[in-house]
């Protein structure tokens, strides 16, 4: 089943973005799609949750 | 995605109908008849209530009569009853998604009221490889069913004919944008870049420590990006506002263009066609305007430097002429020569003699003549180019002089033209009959309503963009700031994680709209002259970088304003299923009256072409008997799987329908 446009998808694959932007902004679209329609959606708490796993994997991996 | 078939009870006009749907490619066309008010949009409008709660395309006519079926409700006495429509679909692996959505009404008291009150959520069960899953309700089945057709794209899957053909008149370029927007669902991408946004914002209001002078930025930024909320909900607000005035604007000139009086429709009609030429001619004084500034700004550092570059060619020339330019010998030569002691002649200089002296001192002179050799290259190509910019510059007074008598006349033809607009609308005012004068009023006001809006819109832009740069300036303020102590550096990966998610997602956004809008104009031109009957006499479908519609004729003239109202449904289908087409959802197309407005050759055009364009999708289509000829028929006939037939008949207490498969 589709979720979010496969034009999306594959524009995003196909990008020379890092895949951590790749990752955040999939993730991040799921959310919003999930919201949908919603006046008042609460995406706060999943955005700063994927930012931050995101920030953090990054930072572990420069360490390395 | 199929419908496999549709269930309704006590639905508008249905008291119970089972629909199943042809689904198997070739014959995955559905046909159901029916008489003008039998039913077919309550069909369509049971399906989007059924889906989104919502009928969206419901008639004037049934506006505020209830949606259950009154004659039903009478038979049940002071029972319940129940409204169901259940809708089952089959997904491309063959496994089913059944979604349900019901209400339960009682009379009481003379009025009728829903039994328990509720807004009527959606059920949804479906089936996996073991077993059928559910009942799914409320949020995780509205998102199921927003991942089958988004209710912001149902329009471009379910096409109501009629509307179609006013579909060009009444959007406008802003509106084709939001269509490609949404068809593309780049709105998620909007509101993700809104949310990062306020994300991070909130990463930096919540960082503890800050030094003094991070603290002032951070306060700054709160108030501009506070502002710049304010700025935008008030943009929102102007945008619809103006969007009212100019529908009502339409609304009062359609009346005035329908009206029983033949000389004020002759006369709405001029107006039309005069402000379709005022728009040509405000195009062509955009162009020439644009051309003169594109000569101003080629010109005009020659103009300034006029003088001096005159005043070095003069220069350059004289020394020419005095055989100094170019030197009659190198200075490196003559340079070589007295560091080797040689005369010009190649004799020795070394001596102290009277004869190598005077040599010496001779070869000496030559040195100090050459000393522009350097140069002189230089100076000779850049006496070229002085020349050309010189003679270039030469033409620019007459050019100018051209446009601005070309823009004169542009204006006063302008002027002419919106003088004669006036007298028009005088002459209107001064009608006899009824309601035509305090019409042309209102059209007046909302038209000037509508342009102040626009002016309104266009300075809340300016603001906003304004807003924007110096909230970006102050960003990178702060990230300056943040980076002189590492304690911050976590808010700093945050803020700059969120910074390049938001230009990604800006990159995507911008690429998406782009490719989606050449292809959408390709596929909607290709598939209009398809179906246009008249082929020799149209090149296409363009749509301009402000995303406006237009159909040039062969000539290159702009043609929509004078389709005929068959061809401009047949423009609107073709732009809707380029849409569709372009979407990425694999939907299937219902069509109301899909040729009510095309005359009877050009219907059977339609009918050939449209499987062939539709290719692969399961297609139902709701018509009359006028539009359903038998040439029709036959045209369809290859891809017809399914045909039915409306019957409906009205009762003391209301209408009833039912459906009766035929094929």
């Amino acid at each position: 089943m589709t979720i979010v446009n496969r034009r999306i998808l594959k524009t995003i694959e196909e990008s020379e973005f890092s895949d951590d932007i790749k990752t955040l902004l999939k993730s991040l679209l799921a959310i919003e799609l999930k919201n949908f329609g919603d006046k008042s959606p609460r995406y706060g708490e999943d955005y700063d949750r994927i930012i931050k796993q995101l920030a953090n994997f990054k930072e572990s991996r420069e360490d390395e | 995605m199929n419908i496999d078939y549709i269930y309704i009870k006590n639905f508008r006009q249905y008291v119970h109908a089972k629909i199943e749907f042809a689904q198997a490619s070739p014959r995955n066309f559905t046909i159901i008849q029916g008489a003008n008010g039998a039913g077919k949009t309550n069909l369509l409008n049971a399906i989007t209530w059924c889906l989104f709660g919502e009928e969206k395309h419901v008639d004037n006519k049934y506006k505020g009569l209830p949606i259950v079926n009154t004659a039903a409700l009478d038979t049940a006495g002071k029972g319940i009853i129940d409204l169901i429509v259940e809708i089952q679909f089959v997904q491309s692996d063959g496994k089913k998604i059944l979604i349900t959505r019901n209400l339960s009404f009682k009379e009481s008291g003379g009025k009728l009221v829903e039994v328990p009150p509720s807004h009527a959520p959606p059920t949804l069960m479906r089936e996996t490889e073991r077993d059928w899953v559910g009942p799914i309700h409320g949020s995780d089945a509205e998102y199921i069913i927003n991942s089958i057709i988004p209710p912001s794209l149902e329009e471009y899957f379910f096409f109501d004919g009629e509307r179609m053909n006013d579909y060009f008149r009444e959007s406008t370029g802003k509106d084709i944008k939001n269509a490609v927007f949404e068809i593309s669902q780049l709105e998620l991408f909007e509101t993700l870049i809104e949310h990062l946004s306020k994300r991070k914002n909130e990463f930096v209001k919540l960082q503890r420590g800050l030094s003094s002078k991070a603290e002032d930025i951070r306060a700054d930024l709160e108030v501009q990006n506070r502002s710049w909320e304010v700025d935008k909900e008030q943009l929102e607000e102007l945008n619809k506002k103006e969007k009212e005035a100019e529908l009502l604007e339409r609304e009062f000139r359609d009346k005035l263009k329908d009206s029983t009086a033949e000389s004020i429709k002759h006369l709405e009609e001029q107006r039309v066609t005069l402000e379709s030429y005022i728009s040509q001619v405000q195009d062509d004084i955009v162009d020439l305007e644009s051309d003169r500034l594109k000569l101003l700004h080629r010109h005009m550092p020659t103009i300034f430097a006029y003088e001096p570059l005159l005043k070095t060619k003069t220069l350059i020339d004289g020394r020419r002429e005095a055989g100094l330019i170019p030197p009659l010998y190198q200075a490196i030569f003559i340079k070589n020569l007295l560091k080797k002691g040689k005369c010009l002649c190649g004799s020795d200089i070394t001596e102290k003699d009277e004869y190598s002296s005077g040599r010496r001192k001779r070869v000496q002179t030559y040195l100090e003549d050459s000393e522009l050799s350097d140069m002189s290259t230089e100076l000779i190509t850049s006496n070229i180019h002085i020349q050309e910019l010189i003679e270039d510059v030469v033409g620019f007074p007459e050019h100018v002089i051209n446009i601005d008598k070309k823009l004169k006349n542009l204006q006063g033809l302008k002027e002419e033209k919106n003088d004669m607009l006036q007298k028009i609308s005088k002459e209107i005012k001064q009608s006899n009959v009824e309601n035509i004068k305090s019409w042309e009023e209102q059209q007046q006001k909302y038209g000037q309503e509508k342009d102040q809006l626009k002016v309104k819109v266009a300075l809340k832009e300016r603001d906003i963009e304004r807003r924007g740069n110096i909230i970006r300036a102050l960003n990178s303020e702060l990230k300056r700031e943040l980076k002189k102590e590492s304690k911050h550096d976590s808010l700093i990966r945050l803020l700059a994680l969120c910074d390049e998610g938001i230009t990604s997602a800006e990159q995507v956004m911008t690429s998406i709209m782009k490719k989606v809008k050449q292809e959408v104009e390709e596929r909607a031109s290709k598939q209009f002259l398809t179906l246009i009957w008249k082929k020799e006499t149209y090149k296409g479908l363009v749509i301009d970088d402000d995303y406006n519609i237009s159909v040039p004729d062969t000539s290159g003239r702009e043609a929509l304003g004078t389709l005929s109202a068959g061809e401009r449904q047949v423009c609107a289908l073709s732009f809707m299923a380029a849409l569709n087409s372009v979407s990425g959802f694999e939907a299937p197309i219902v069509i109301d009256t899909p040729l009510g407005r095309i005359s009877r050759e050009p219907r059977r055009n339609i009918a050939e072409n449209l499987p062939d364009y539709l290719k692969g999708t399961q297609v139902t289509l709701l018509v009359t008997e006028e539009e359903y000829t038998p040439e029709v028929r036959k045209a369809l006939s290859r891809v017809i799987g399914k045909e039915y037939t409306i019957n409906f008949w009205e009762k003391e207490m209301g209408k009833m329908a039912e459906v009766e498969l035929l094929k």
